[in-house]
């Protein structure tokens, strides 16, 4: 899957739909698809809200599927910006002290099993790398 | 745009500019508390319209109940409303009280890793 287009909320919608009926065309559990595009949804709006604010930008998504392992890369000419510099939320602060930011990219790491991040050609290219769970597709094998 | 109708006893609906349906909100009322049953994923382009319903919300009753049985998918900015309308009651207003239930395993696990789990009132 290739994408490219504005990083805007009313996009992310679209790529939405488009992943996961490609991930369950795949045979993936959907509860595990569900985690992986909130994992997703963080970066989109991390590069919609701030890689070229105040104004908007495009973003080039590219989804690859081998056997279980699922690689989506998205590619952006905003602001250098490398998520795996960014502290972790202090998750223990007490709950009057609990800042609202910083939150995303805490959850979208912990979603996902590899974040790679190079900045190239001008480019922030971020890479998010998810191994599936394979009973359903398995499953799929023996029937086919 | 993101608009919010209110239907004032039953349900309310989040809808997008092309009027499909984002986020349902049916709130059952009884007494002072109410109990929203929400319905729908919590993405970033609702948690706006829903952090302002749950303030709302939380203006006009003692207790609120957030029952997540069919949430299956929730974004940061989720969570963000759901801090909001907590530390409101935690730093303005303590005769509040909010409590959720309901939880999927997925939205428990965003809990429990961001620290919000010890935040919220999450109920079993």
């Amino acid at each position: 899957m290739h994408w490219t287009g504005r990083a805007t909320l009313d996009e992310w919608d679209k790529i939405y739909d488009i992943i996961f009926n490609e991930l369950t065309d795949h045979g993936f559990e959907h509860s595990e698809i569900i985690s992986f595009l909130v994992a997703l949804e963080e970066i989109f709006i991390n590069i919609s809200n701030y890689a070229y604010a105040p104004d908007i930008g495009n973003v080039k998504i590219e989804m690859n599927v081998e056997d279980n392992m699922v690689t989506v890369g998205f590619t952006d000419k905003g602001k250098k910006f490398n998520p795996l510099e960014i502290d972790p939320p202090d998750i223990r602060a007490p709950r009057s002290k609990r800042k609202p930011g910083g939150l995303g990219i805490f959850i979208s790491r912990s979603k996902t099993d590899e974040m790679l991040y190079e900045y190239k050609n001008n480019s922030n290219k971020l890479k998010l790398i998810k191994n599936f769970s394979d009973t359903k597709r398995k499953g799929l094998e023996i029937y086919d | 745009m993101i608009k919010t109708v209110l239907n004032k006893n039953v349900t309310d609906i989040i809808n997008d500019e092309d009027n499909s349906i984002l986020l349902k909100i049916t709130v059952n009322m009884d007494n002072d508390k109410r109990i929203l049953v929400l319905s729908g994923p919590i993405k970033t382009n609702v948690a706006e319209a829903f952090s302002k319903n749950l303030m709302e919300q939380l203006h006009n009753s003692d207790k609120l109940i957030l029952d997540f049985s069919d949430v299956a998918y929730m974004a940061s900015a989720g969570l963000r409303a759901l801090l909001t309308a907590q530390q409101y009651i935690d730093d303005i207003d303590n005769s509040k009280d909010m409590e959720i239930t309901n939880i999927n395993s997925e939205i428990r696990d965003v809990f429990e890793s961001t620290g919000f789990i010890n935040i919220l009132n999450v109920i079993d």
